[in-house]
């Protein structure tokens, strides 16, 4: 019985859905179309049934960290969250509590992430001047030079080094960059394909422990 | 070693005096038999190694300095005179020795002159106690008793000494009888021997002893009958006979021999006849105790030789000469003769110190009489209380475990220490890493100052080297947005953040305004959840007071599912609803002939991440190659979508700063200052991290590696 209801049952499930939705796409029958379709609104119900369950999560565990050292995190992150909660329930009903939410949109959230994003320019280049240190090597050294055409070839410089350096960026991010961004996409499209391949036949079974 | 009685200092043997407080310090004490160390008289235990001194069968005296009864009867000067023999200051001595010692320093026979002998002022077991308890240490055995098996002429051996007295030890010749008690009444001269002969005693000892002159040969008994040197009771000196010979008148005589020193005490020699022994009682050795009180003076001035009358003022012995437990023994037949040892007689003083608090306590508990005050016992004291602990709990009193010792702490700490250590930690990360970090820390204040000098620049100064920015793909995207006729539907992908906003909105601004401008109608969807509300955020700061322009634009809000959040977009357009007023999109008119994505012109995607882009490229473009896809980018994304827009799935493309800025300048929107601005922060960033990377790059090649 458990072997029927953690294995033999889950796969069944994962492979017959797998295999209709795979079936919607490549075949025009109306019947497989409307349940490719419905397949995928039951995914996306499930994935917005993910955010509250993610939710309640972060709550379960910080609310065990806050025991712990560091705690005091913990307890702002849980504060925080269930007051964006509470502040967006109360936009979406339309209330005159709206400006509140946006408020705290716009002037708390945004310029928080944008100074943690910023931060990572500051790490970006902190790395780049370690960069021989840690890494004395022929790929070291070509990322230097990538770094440094794009870097400077992207600042609207005057003539006469703006006139030959852009036309080199331009060369080196259509051509150089091009190629290795095809060949990564290659690589994930290969990649994509055969772990659905897998999952397909039952090889790999994310929606199970075993 | 000797120890002070008052204040405990050691001093030397023979110290009259303390050294430390001047105490005087008693010459004779007991030697204890163990170590040898002279301890005061008193002592119960020895100072040294507290070996006991007095046996437990001798009670000693509370008072150890009372004053001692003198000794009477032979008692022999301790101090060595002048004239003294020798043999006699060996027997001071022998006497000074304690009970143990005695008995190991005893005078041999052959040094005891044969006078004395006969006279049985020597014995070795004179100082005996169990004597002195009446059990006589040498059974009295008959000759026959003696010699069992042994020849006749043996047994023969024997009738000189029975001649002396039945009962004396073996070995000494002529001892007496030992007790006065079990002495019989003088026996008739001619069955006992004298002692010694008439003629060899002097005239006074003759007259105390009652033996007549040698030149009158008594033939009837001696009126010397009773013991003539018995000593006084409860007396009993090492050396003397607790018992006087027995008179033996008529007995055999004895070579006449005197020591000097009797000889020259002795008065001189009558030269008549002796003197007719006298009526007078005879006077036994008790005389200085019962003669002298009962005798005339003048009486014993005549018959008491002056030797033996200054005997009385003759200084005896010490005091301190004789040990207090001897004193107490002489003293005990008469006192208690049976009486249990007195152990209570211990001073408490005398119990060592670590002994005290060994010893048990006396609690003394106060009994409370108890007055009824009710029931039928009301009023009568003395009844019996209810008995305690009847009323208490019966659970045990706990326990309280005893704290751990300091040993116990350190080694516990110890190994709590060792537990903590990590099993395995390489030295060179020990000094690494924190150099390694303050390289860091370093690094970044240097790059961060150089950020902000850069950002801050423009403001201060103006910067005039830089060029018009340059963007490929701005001029094709600017043309497909030229091209839509007016109302026509365009589908926005806003998926970016607040995190990327600052960058974002300056790419996606314009091409905002440049749809409105042109009259399409802008559908805003996103797979992000702060989406919806970034682009709100957007439009009110780029459109604010338009309501024209604002009523082109409709918010679908965010679709959660990742990539097939993206195909339930562009399939179920029409079934959405509006972000804000949560109205159905079906409804709008806005929306009006807008059911899926086929129902679009164009569709703009506003992404900061490449997966975003693949997703919404490979659903849209791969699927609906006829409907044309723009790209307002992120500058890091730019290496991304240079590959679709080579392929032709991408129409057009802005990326970053520089897009926008190009898009603006053939756009127009007012903002190109703001994006001079902006321009000019960023090429002195870029610039400053360019310096930056080369400057790092000179430094570590040529001071090399760390290891």
């Amino acid at each position: 019985m458990e072997r029927l209801t953690q294995r033999i049952l889950p796969a069944s499930i994962a492979i017959a859905a797998g295999i209709l939705v795979l079936a919607g796409y490549l075949l025009p029958v109306p019947f497989l179309t409307a349940i490719r379709d419905e397949l995928v609104r039951w995914a996306v119900i499930l994935a917005a049934f993910a955010w509250i369950l993610g939710f309640f999560n972060l709550l379960r565990v910080h609310l065990g960290q806050m025991r712990r050292k560091g705690g005091l995190y913990s307890f702002v992150l849980i504060l925080s969250a269930l007051f964006t909660l509470v502040l967006t329930l109360l936009a979406s009903l339309n209330t005159p509590l709206r400006f509140v939410g946006d408020w705290w949109f716009q002037y708390v959230l945004s310029p928080l992430q944008a100074t943690v994003f910023g931060l990572i320019a500051i790490a970006l280049a902190t790395a780049a001047f370690h960069l021989i240190r840690n890494r004395r090597e022929v790929g070291a050294l070509i990322f230097l030079i990538s770094a440094l055409i794009v870097l400077i070839g992207t600042i609207p410089l005057p003539a006469p080094v703006g006139t030959w350096l852009a036309p080199l960026r331009e060369w080196w991010m259509s051509v150089l960059a091009t190629a290795g961004i095809r060949g990564f996409l290659i690589g994930v499209g290969l990649g994509t394909l055969l772990v659905g391949l897998r999952v397909l036949v039952g090889l790999d079974r994310p929606y199970s422990e075993r | 070693m000797i120890y002070c009685p008052k204040c405990g200092a050691g001093n030397q043997d023979g110290s009259r005096f303390c050294a430390k407080c001047g105490t005087p310090i008693p010459t004779t004490g007991i030697r204890c038999p163990v170590c040898g160390t002279m301890n005061p008289l008193g002592n119960v235990y020895c100072d040294r190694c507290h070996t006991r001194l007095v046996p437990l069968a001798i009670s000693v005296p509370e008072e150890p300095e009372e004053k001692p009864h003198p000794v009477k009867g032979l008692s022999l000067p301790t101090r060595p005179s002048a004239g003294e023999a020798d043999w006699l200051t060996q027997l001071r001595y022998s006497e000074e020795q304690p009970a143990g010692a005695e008995e190991e320093t005893e005078t041999p026979a052959a040094e005891i002159p044969d006078w004395l002998l006969q006279l049985g002022l020597v014995s070795s077991s004179a100082a005996k106690p169990e004597e002195a308890a009446g059990i006589s240490p040498f059974p009295t055995r008959s000759p026959e008793e003696k010699f069992p098996h042994g020849p006749e002429w043996r047994k023969g051996e024997a009738a000189p000494e029975s001649a002396v007295g039945e009962g004396a030890p073996e070995g000494i010749p002529g001892f007496p009888e030992r007790y006065p008690s079990e002495v019989p009444e003088a026996p008739p001269a001619e069955q006992v021997a004298p002692v010694f002969p008439p003629t060899e005693l002097p005239d006074w000892l003759a007259e105390l002893t009652g033996v007549t002159a040698p030149t009158t040969p008594s033939s009837g008994p001696s009126p010397f009958t009773e013991e003539p040197l018995r000593p006084a009771p409860m007396e009993p000196p090492p050396f003397a006979p607790e018992e006087s010979a027995p008179s033996a008148p008529g007995g055999p005589s004895v070579p006449p021999v005197l020591p000097e020193w009797l000889t020259e005490v002795a008065p001189p020699a009558p030269s008549g006849e002796p003197e007719a022994p006298s009526a007078v009682p005879p006077i036994t050795l008790d005389w200085l105790g019962e003669g002298l009180a009962a005798a005339p003076p003048e009486q014993i001035a005549k018959t008491v030789p002056p030797l033996l009358l200054e005997e009385e003022t003759l200084p005896g012995p010490a005091p301190a000469e004789l040990p207090d437990w001897l004193l107490a023994a002489r003293e005990r037949p008469e006192t208690a003769p049976h009486a249990a040892p007195e152990l209570g007689g211990l001073v408490p003083a005398e119990i060592p110190e670590w002994l005290k608090p060994l010893r048990p306590k006396e609690v003394e508990e106060a009994v409370e009489e108890v007055a009824e005050s009710e029931g039928l016992l009301a009023g009568l004291r003395g009844v019996l209380p209810i008995g305690r602990g009847l009323d208490m709990p019966t659970t045990a009193a706990r326990i309280r475990p005893a704290g751990p010792t300091p040993a116990a702490v350190a080694r516990a700490e110890l190994l709590q220490g060792l537990l903590a250590r990590p099993l395995f930690q390489p030295p060179e990360e020990k000094s690494e890493a924190p150099r390694r970090a303050a390289g860091w820390t370093i690094s970044r204040l240097l790059v961060g100052i150089l950020l902000l000098g850069a950002i801050l620049a423009p403001m201060l100064v103006r910067v005039p080297f830089f060029g018009p920015p340059v963007g490929s793909g701005v001029d094709q995207l600017y043309a497909q947005v030229e091209a839509l006729p007016p109302k026509t539907p365009v589908l926005l992908a806003w998926e970016y953040g607040p995190a990327e906003a600052e960058e974002m909105d300056r790419v996606a601004g314009p091409i905002v305004v440049h749809l409105l401008r042109r009259g399409a109608r802008v559908l805003i969807v996103s797979t992000r959840p702060e989406g919806p509300a970034t682009a709100a955020a957007l439009l009110h700061r780029w459109i604010p007071d338009s309501e024209t322009l604002m009523a082109q634009v409709v918010n679908l809000g965010y679709q959660p599912g990742g990539a097939s959040g993206v195909r339930e977009i562009l399939s179920n357009l029409g079934r959405r609803t509006e972000f804000l007023t949560g109205a159905p999109a079906a409804d709008l008119e806005i929306m009006q002939g807008v059911r899926s994505v086929m129902d679009v012109g164009m569709v703009v995607l506003l992404t900061a991440q490449p997966d975003d882009l693949r997703v919404w490229v490979e659903q849209v473009a791969t699927a609906n190659p006829n409907i044309p896809v723009g790209a307002g980018i992120s500058a890091r994304v730019e290496p991304v979508a240079g590959a679709y827009l080579g392929t032709g799935q991408l129409r057009g493309l802005i990326a970053g700063w520089v897009g926008g800025a190009v898009y603006e300048q053939r756009l127009d929107t007012g903002q190109g200052r703001v994006y001079q601005y902006y321009l000019t922060s960023l090429g002195l960033a870029q610039l400053a991290v360019a310096a930056l990377m080369i400057l790092g790059a000179a430094v570590f090649l040529v001071g090399g590696r760390n290891k």
